[in-house]
């Protein structure tokens, strides 16, 4: 049973029109046909001009054109009216000509019927004309169905969306253009009455989606059900979301399939941007943190040698005819090496920043480098009094090496500071200096408060602080800079610790030539 | 009667300054090189007042008044004074629910810090 349901059109006019064209001064064939028409749904006009008849031809169902002679124009009226498309309505022809014949070619020359005026007024012809009323009603909501189909197609296709409509018994009623065009090799198959899952199936089988099993089993959820949305890949990349709306009054189902491959990738441009935008906001929020703990950390080890300096410069001032010339000599060297620790404090900010920022260059010099390792070892044990440096060169080239001297100072200096500080009351710490082919090694052993197995891969970030340096002053840098410079140098670094044995840090750098 | 000033600082060269200009204005002075030093001495001695530093190995200044607090309610008297690097207002506001006597701030100046000592020994 095909119970496909035409379109809900507009509701049938009021009145239909019935028009009546020709020499016929006396209204006699108006009057006549008022009579005789279903009066409550005909509305009888007289035209006056063929212009006016034309466009009396658009709304009437019927129209009478009064034929007087045989060389009357209008007996070609009928043609005109019928070759217009337009035109939906019946035309009868009316003459008073006897001739058989010539009625006939009256009628051949386009009219649906003819009759002759003098006949009107009989009961056969009431019959007659109410069924040509009818035919013409028939023809006229056909032909707007047809527009309101049309229009409603039209509208359909200038979606940007491609539209399949499903009738209530879930069987196809219509195709928009866009979704013949999306479908080439399945639109003819594409047929009304066709069912929603055969439908599927050709369609399916048209675009593949990305992920086959997958895929297919959710769409053919969705065809089955009818209803919800649901997204899905095509293989050749595109995105397409595909959406069921219930029509009103139960007369179906709208299926839309939207083209939103552009939207996704523009909506994961968005969220990738997002997500950067947060991610550098963090780091951003992470780094102004750290800088201000390192803006406090330096302020604090700056502090400690000022104080030192201040503290001597003060007694000397207050009190210096109570001191002997050894006593100031001794003091003076005091701040000297506060002065020295100041500037090498410095030294690493400095060197850390220009490194950070690529200024920082390598410039080989030849170096005694058991001269060196003294000198830097002695500068330490001055500042450290408590502290026994031992240091071991029986290993280090014989001969003057190409180094970068900044280097090897900041890089000995770093480890050795470390040594002291990280080995309160420990007294011993051991300097080895080796030869090792193209490198150079410097090995500094403390016997502190060692660094937990965990921590020793994130000594060497720039401001880490481990967990046991709370309350031991220190910026975070020194080695960070080590590393830093150590790579530089085309080097490498080997840590062995162990928490409240003590800390060994050994460090290569490579030989460099005369000019690097 | 000669006051026992206890002095707890790390940096050997601070505490032989400290030493020396204290002992001139007339004060005994104790050396205590850590926290944990720090509180042993302070139990041996009872001093008259305390001049702490805060960043110290094995205890900072600040673990060390808090223990005080805690532990040993019979050292509240004693005057409390932190002689530190650690400036910011931040570095203050962390210790000032442990009520230190005065908060000095490093490098310091002599005629503040015997100022300071003589209000808070009263």
């Amino acid at each position: 049973m095909n119970t496909t349901r035409r379109l809900n059109l507009a509701p049938h006019p009021e009145k239909y029109a019935v028009a009546v064209y020709g020499d016929d001064q006396d209204r006699t064939i108006s009057k006549t046909l008022w009579h005789l028409m279903p009066q409550n749904r005909v509305e009888i006009k007289e035209i006056s001009s063929i212009e006016e008849l034309e466009g009396a031809a658009l709304s009437a169902v019927l129209i009478f054109v009064m034929i007087t002679s045989e060389s009357d124009p209008n007996r070609h009226l009928g043609a005109l009216l019928i070759n217009n498309k337009q035109v939906v309505c019946s035309t009868i022809a009316l003459t008073r000509e006897p001739d058989y014949v010539k009625r006939i070619e009256i009628m051949a020359s386009g009219f649906d019927d003819i009759f002759s005026a003098d006949h009107l007024d009989t009961p056969e012809m009431k019959t007659v004309l109410h069924n040509l009323v009818e035919k013409g009603v028939i023809r006229q909501t056909n032909k707007r169905q047809h527009e309101e189909y049309q229009r409603f197609a039209a509208s359909l296709s200038a979606s940007p969306d491609a539209f399949i409509v499903f009738d209530e018994n879930r069987k196809l009623f219509f195709v928009s253009d866009h979704y013949r065009r999306a479908y080439p090799e399945s639109s003819e198959g594409l047929v009304r009455g066709l069912d929603v899952m055969e439908a599927f199936e050709m369609l399916n089988s048209e675009y593949r989606t990305a992920d086959y099993v997958e895929g297919y089993e959710m769409m053919k959820k969705f065809w089955e059900e009818l209803d919800g949305e649901c997204e899905f890949s095509l293989q050749d990349g595109r995105v397409w979301r595909i959406k069921a709306a219930h029509l009103a009054k139960g007369l179906g189902t709208i299926i839309t399939t939207t083209d939103i491959t552009h939207y996704k990738k523009q909506q994961r441009k968005l969220e990738k941007q997002s997500r950067a935008l947060e991610d550098a906001l963090e780091k951003e929020k992470e780094a102004s943190e750290i800088q201000k703990q390192f803006i406090n950390m330096v302020s604090h080890e700056f502090r400690t040698p000022l104080t030192i300096i201040d503290g001597n410069t003060q007694l000397l001032i207050n009190r210096f005819d109570q001191f002997s010339k050894s006593d100031i000599v001794d003091r003076l060297g005091i701040v000297r090496s506060a002065v020295s620790r100041l500037v090498m404090m410095l030294e690493g900010v400095l060197s850390s920043n220009m490194l950070k920022t690529g200024k920082f260059s390598l410039s080989p010099t030849r170096l005694d480098v058991v001269e060196m390792v003294h000198d830097i070892s002695r500068e330490h044990a001055d500042l450290a009094r408590e502290h026994n440096i031992q240091v071991d060169t029986s290993q280090a080239p014989k001969e003057d090496v190409f180094l970068d001297r900044k280097t090897v100072a900041l890089v000995m200096s770093n480890l050795l500071s470390n040594a002291i500080k990280f080995s309160d009351g420990k007294a011993d710490i051991s300097v080895k200096c080796q030869d090792e082919g193209d490198f150079v090694s410097i090995t500094v052993r403390d016997k502190g408060i060692g660094i937990p197995e965990n921590e020793i891969e994130n000594i060497f970030k720039r401001y880490y602080r481990g967990t046991k340096a709370s309350g031991i002053s220190g910026s975070g840098i020194g080695l960070d800079l080590v590393k830093s410079l150590v790579d530089l140098h085309e080097g490498k670094l080997e840590v062995a610790s162990h928490v409240g044995e003590g800390t060994e840090i050994k460090v290569f750098l490579k030989k460099l030539n005369e000019v690097n | 009667m000669q006051k026992n000033i206890l002095v707890i600082e790390d940096e050997e060269s601070l505490c032989d300054i400290l030493n020396e200009e204290l002992t001139a204005e007339g004060y005994k002075v104790h050396i205590a090189h850590n926290g944990v030093e720090g509180i042993e001495m302070m139990r041996a001695i009872e001093p008259d007042a305390v001049l702490c530093d805060r960043a110290m190995p094995a205890m900072t200044g600040m673990e060390l008044l808090e223990r005080i607090r805690g532990v040993y309610p019979q050292y509240r008297d004693i005057p409390f004074i932190f002689m530190t690097a650690l400036t910011t207002n931040e570095d203050k506001e962390a210790v000032k629910d442990l009520n230190p006597a005065a908060y000095l701030e490093k490098p310091v100046d002599f005629r503040v810090l015997k100022a300071t000592l003589n209000s808070v020994l009263g």
